[in-house]
């Protein structure tokens, strides 16, 4: 028996019921021992250990109370119920270390809080496992992983790495294999359209051509982690493995998708393999839809991987020491910044507030173009504009149209412009509204303002200077934290420029109809007027946690992928499989570049200042502009954009992005339906 | 069953093909219905460029195995994937089950075995015929069963977990008729059955086919392999560049009526001399005398019958199993009522409280002892010395219901047969007049079972 019929066998083994039992009742049994032996050591804890825990867990919530009563400053008694805690704690671990060596029981009823759900839950888990299907591949993977593994790690600096590497496939290989066996477990009813998707998930795992991309997303999400500079700020580490894993992996499944599903369709005409499915009870839309939704599972498996992979290294991630840290979440001088969360450091907190959270971002309010039409120096502008106008097209009559269209111009390329520049030695005043749910936050929660200044040529050497009140309060402000950064001047800040700056701004300086007035006034002896481009100043809050954003970004992230699919299905039911490929991959980079072409469109004029046509471009813009419209639902949404900064995906724009994407997908799916069903499937013109 | 009593010329008006066509008294309308069926390929600018089916008219009736003949280009496979919805046809009409061939209800009552066979090649047997089964929407139970049934049948049940692509083109094919039985169906469409299969394989679907079309399946066969085809079709139709050359029974199609045959025991040469004197009293000449000769697909299959008596081992694929229940299931319903006695007169040894037909393939063995029994019969009828109670028997024996035929083939050389007999065919051939319909009739019976 070769190896591949020995592992078929085995797996048969697995699958069978028999073993499913036995295995079960095995497992049931070691659950139960572990539990009792678990049961009988924590009878024997002593009562000091005991009440030491149980005090230090009281300490922990005392401080944990006095501290939010303190809103987070580090009053007198906060410094000193800390210090006892800490005190507290230190005796624990000293009394558990105690027992250890002695070989007493270090087992507490605390403990079992912990251990005995614990057992349950890995006893449930690896039933799981045997009811599933895979209980034997899962243990063969471990052993492999830690026969290859164990060693490299183990031989020193050189190996290491590789080692890791493969250590980190194995859990991604077990939660692959997990989650392709729960979703053909999902695709088994008896039924045209899922019996077609389940062979596409069949095919996927089993053919060169989807696993090739398979192993290169386990790979990536391997080897990433590796590569993350260990000495820069854990914000960055954390922000760079998010962007990295999430947007090589989103485009790596998309050429996946767009491969595959072109092969799982043009293939089976070339090779007549349709002839034995459309001669049976299989409807033209079963086929396609059949053939989607195989795609599209397999794009869940993987994106859920992926997603999982991401995740748990980010948590992991998380709870490593952050700079000025000497352990997560411990600063330098022992704090617990879990409990006191206003000692975190600059880096931790940039973590937690930043990156790992879901904000909303408020950009300045500008007037629009009503507004601006009533303004005075606005229309003295358009004076000026329009006479010179008429002065380089003799007989241009300034109807009213012609006058609003000039004003537009002078709206979307000068005005704006200047309400967002702030000359040498002058101030300008930049509102921020919409901020209700802050104003009645209130307290000491912080918002972030990010900016970023453009001035002249934007020497890269030139540090400019900055006044900034807001609300009528000079900030930043000196501060009582120790590991804040020092502030030299309040209410002014020394900056570079083209270069992202952030501010924290209590919530309290928000008035109470939610408003923020942020005064910028440009200091000499700077030398040119500085300009903040549109999404170049911005304040952002907190509105929610991190992870339920992280989830919406994967479904938008699949959705997205879904749709590409729909392209790819749709090409192939004509086109042979090169020509198919090349159509998606096109119709990929459109879609994703959709955005860039939208905002340069506004630009991109076919008219030149004399009012004469420039062919070329018309022929471009007509293009362009049903491109750019068709492909707008998809690029608007950028989730892993939305992940690394740290913003919000909310549910009004998930909605928008998720429904207009499946309308897309449905019309290019109901093409490729229409087109299939007018083939004569038994004429193939390719190769 | 029934069939078409003589050849219809393709130009003959519809009409009477219609009448012609033997169309079973009291059966429904057509399977598969053609009239002026014309397929012309067109290229990328719609210029006609091939003509592959010409205005060709057919009928296939429920029940019978019809045969589609013809050269390579000739329209077969044009018209096999016009009948399924794989093409479009370009003018005429074309109707299966009384719809259009793209109707996705009719695909239900239907089983394809295309020429070449594609198959999934990440696939194993079991998984394939999972795969198609559950396109039937056949319940969890029935498919298992029916996939077990089926793998035992075709002789894949000890590779069934091997991938298709790793099988040989015999074996691709078996797993690709199982495919095409997985949903019982009425109608079945087989293209080149036994290409890749060897001696017994072929012998097995021949046998497999001849059972399904006793069991009243209707089946469109069509094979560059002449004399399988000549054993089990009732009807065939030979086409050329697109048009129908001949149709009609193999009877009408291929009696030679400028000659006789006449098989016999092994003659000495005094005996033949006899014989060649009474033919040139005739002025009839003698042409040949020579042993008979069995075919060599009859020598094969004893050989290899007896070598898998004797266990001789054998990789790849078992040689197929019994059919499968669930494609026996008609018969088993029918033999509990008045379906018995037709079974006892098709199957002959069932009569004698032998097994049930149907039990397992025929064998070599079981076939060469009912040909023994049809040979006593008929040689019983020629000597004429039971009258006609001992001819009458033998012919219902050798499997065709003969109603109230005679004993001695009827024509005009029924009197000299007679006479080289030594002149008690004359009795015999008295009461031969009456039989020639119903003989006719029952000679498709008879072929299937003294072919084999």
């Amino acid at each position: 028996m070769s190896l591949g019929e020995r592992l078929n066998a085995l797996g048969r083994l697995q699958r069978s019921r028999r073993f499913k039992v036995v295995a079960s009742a095995v497992v049931l049994v070691l659950a139960a021992a572990a539990a009792v032996t678990v049961l009988y050591f924590a009878q024997d804890a002593d009562p000091e250990l005991r009440s030491a825990v149980e005090d230090a867990a009281a300490a922990r919530v005392e401080l944990r109370e006095a501290s939010e009563a303190a809103e987070n400053r580090l009053t007198e008694e906060v410094r000193g119920l800390l210090d006892e805690y800490q005190r507290l704690e230190a005796r624990v671990g000293a009394l558990r270390l105690e027992r250890l060596e002695s070989g007493d029981s270090a087992v507490t009823p605390q403990t079992l809080d912990w251990l005995l759900p614990a057992i349950g839950v890995g006893a449930a888990g690896a039933i799981a496992a045997v009811w599933i299907g895979l209980s034997l591949t899962y243990l063969g993977v471990a052993f492999l992983a830690l026969v290859v593994a164990a060693p490299l790690i183990l031989l020193g600096p050189g190996t290491r790495g590789v080692g890791l590497l493969v250590a980190g496939m194995a859990p991604l290989v077990v939660l692959l294999l997990t989650l392709l066996e729960v979703a053909r477990l999902a695709l088994s009813p008896s039924y045209p359209l899922t019996a077609i998707a389940k062979n596409v998930l069949n095919e996927a795992v089993r053919m060169r051509i989807s696993l090739v991309f398979i192993v290169v997303l386990l790979l990536l999400l391997a080897v990433i982690p590796l590569v993350l500079d260990e000495d820069q700020p854990l914000n960055y580490r954390v922000s760079q493995w998010v962007q990295y894993g999430g947007g090589l992996g989103f485009a790596v499944l998309a050429l996946l998708t767009v491969f595959f599903s072109s092969a799982s369709v043009a293939f089976e005409q070339r090779d007549k393999l349709i002839w034995q499915t459309v001669s049976k009870p299989v409807a033209a839309w079963q086929y396609i839809a059949g053939k989607w939704v195989g795609v599209m599972t397999l794009n869940l498996v993987l994106l859920s991987m992926t997603a999982g992979a991401i995740f748990i290294f980010t948590e992991y991630l998380r709870n490593q020491p952050a700079r000025g840290e000497i352990a997560a979440f411990i600063t330098e001088r022992g704090y617990d910044t879990r409990v006191l969360p206003s000692l975190m450091t600059d880096d931790r907190r940039i973590l937690e507030n930043e990156v790992l959270v879901a904000r909303r971002s408020v950009e300045p309010t500008m007037p629009t173009f009503a507004e601006a039409m009533d303004s005075e120096a606005f229309q003295e502008v358009l004076r000026s504009r329009v006479e010179a106008r008429q002065a380089n097209q003799s007989g241009l009559e300034i109807t009213e149209a012609v006058r609003e269209e000039i004003a537009r111009e002078v709206y979307d390329e000068a005005w704006l412009t200047v309400l967002r520049a702030v000359p040498v030695g002058a101030g300008r005043r930049f509102v921020f509204e919409g901020l209700e749910e802050v104003a009645e936050g209130g307290g000491d929660e912080r918002l972030t303002m990010r900016y970023r200044i453009q001035a002249g040529s934007n020497d890269p050497s030139a540090i400019y200077r900055l006044g900034f009140r807001i609300n009528g309060t000079p900030w930043p402000q000196p501060s009582n934290d120790p590991n804040a950064t020092a502030i030299a001047e309040p209410g002014v800040q020394q900056v570079a420029l083209d270069a992202m700056q952030r501010m924290s701004v209590p919530a309290r300086l928000v008035n109470d109809e939610g408003v923020l007035n942020v005064d910028i006034s440009n200091i000499p002896p700077n030398r040119w007027t500085l300009v903040f481009e549109p999404g170049d100043l911005e304040i952002l809050y907190p509105v929610g946690g991190y992870e339920l954003n992280f989830a919406k970004a994967v479904a938008v992230m699949w959705v997205k992928l879904g749709f590409i699919a729909a392209i790819a299905i749709a090409a192939s039911t004509f086109l042979s499989f090169p020509v198919a490929v090349l159509m998606a991959i096109v119709a990929l980079f459109a879609a994703e570049s959709a955005g860039f072409l939208s905002s340069s469109l506004g630009q991109f004029r076919a008219l030149t200042d004399d009012e004469e046509i420039r062919p070329v471009r018309v022929v471009v813009r007509l293009i362009a502009m049903p491109i750019a419209w068709f492909f707008e639902s998809y690029a608007s949404t950028k989730p892993v954009e939305r992940l690394t900064t740290g913003r919000v995906l909310t549910w009004g724009d998930f909605g928008s992005a998720v429904s207009w994407i499946l309308v897309w997908t449905g019309v290019v799916l109901a093409a490729g339906v229409a087109i299939f069903r007018k083939r004569e499937l038994a004429t193939y013109s390719g190769s | 069953m029934n069939t078409s009593a003589a050849s219809i010329p393709s130009d003959s008006p519809p009409a009477e093909k219609g009448e012609d066509a033997g169309v079973r008294s009291g059966s429904a309308s057509p399977v598969v219905l053609a009239r002026g069926l014309t397929k012309v390929f067109r290229d990328f600018w719609m210029r006609p460029r091939a003509r592959a089916v010409d205005a060709v008219d057919f009928e296939i009736n429920r029940g019978e195995i019809f045969g589609l003949l013809g050269p390579n280009g000739s329209g077969k496979s044009t018209t096999i994937k016009m009948t399924l919805g794989l093409l479009k046809k370009t003018s005429g009409r074309l109707a299966v089950f009384g719809k259009p061939p793209t109707d996705v209800s009719i695909k239900e009552r239907i089983g394809y075995l295309p020429e070449e066979s594609y198959l999934y090649r990440f696939l194993n047997a079991r998984e394939t015929l999972d795969y198609y089964a559950k396109l039937f929407r056949l319940s969890d139970r029935v498919r298992r069963k029916r996939i077990e049934e089926l793998l035992e049948m075709v002789g894949l049940t000890a590779v069934q977990h091997r991938p298709v692509g790793e099988y040989s083109k015999g074996m691709q094919r078996r797993i690709g008729l199982a495919q095409a039985l997985i949903n019982d169906p009425e109608f079945l469409i087989l293209d080149e059955p036994t290409t890749g299969l060897d001696p017994i394989g072929t012998r097995q679907v021949k046998d497999l086919i001849v059972e399904l079309g006793r069991r009243g399946k209707t089946i469109l066969l069509s094979s560059h392999q002449l004399s399988d085809v000549e054993d089990v079709v009732d009807r065939m139709v030979v086409l050329y560049g697109g048009k129908i050359r001949a149709s009609g029974t193999c009877d009408t199609l291929l009696a030679e009526t400028s000659r006789s045959v006449i098989e016999t025991e092994a003659l000495d040469e005094e005996t033949i001399a006899e014989l060649t004197a009474v033919l040139e009293r005739r002025a009839k000449r003698l042409d040949r005398v020579s042993p008979a000769r069995q075919r060599l697909e009859d020598l094969f299959v004893q050989l290899v019958e007896q070598a898998r008596r004797d266990r001789l081992s054998n990789a790849g694929a078992a040689h197929g199993g019994a059919t499968a229940a669930f494609l026996r299931r008609e018969a088993e319903a029918a033999s509990a009522g008045g379906g018995e006695l037709i079974e006892r007169l098709i199957g002959g040894r069932r009569a004698d409280g032998g097994e049930e037909e149907g039990e397992e393939m025929p064998t070599e063995a079981g076939a060469e002892a009912a040909r023994e029994d049809e040979g006593a019969a008929v040689i019983g009828g020629l000597m004429g010395g039971d009258g006609e109670e001992g001819e009458g028997e033998g012919r219902r024996e050798a499997g065709g219901d003969v109603g109230e035929a005679d004993a001695a083939p009827a024509g005009p050389d029924a009197d000299m047969i007679s006479s080289l007999l030594g002149g008690e065919g004359g009795e015999g051939g008295e009461g031969d007049e009456g039989g020639e319909g119903s003989e006719a009739g029952d000679g498709d019976e008879k072929r299937g079972d003294e072919r084999r």
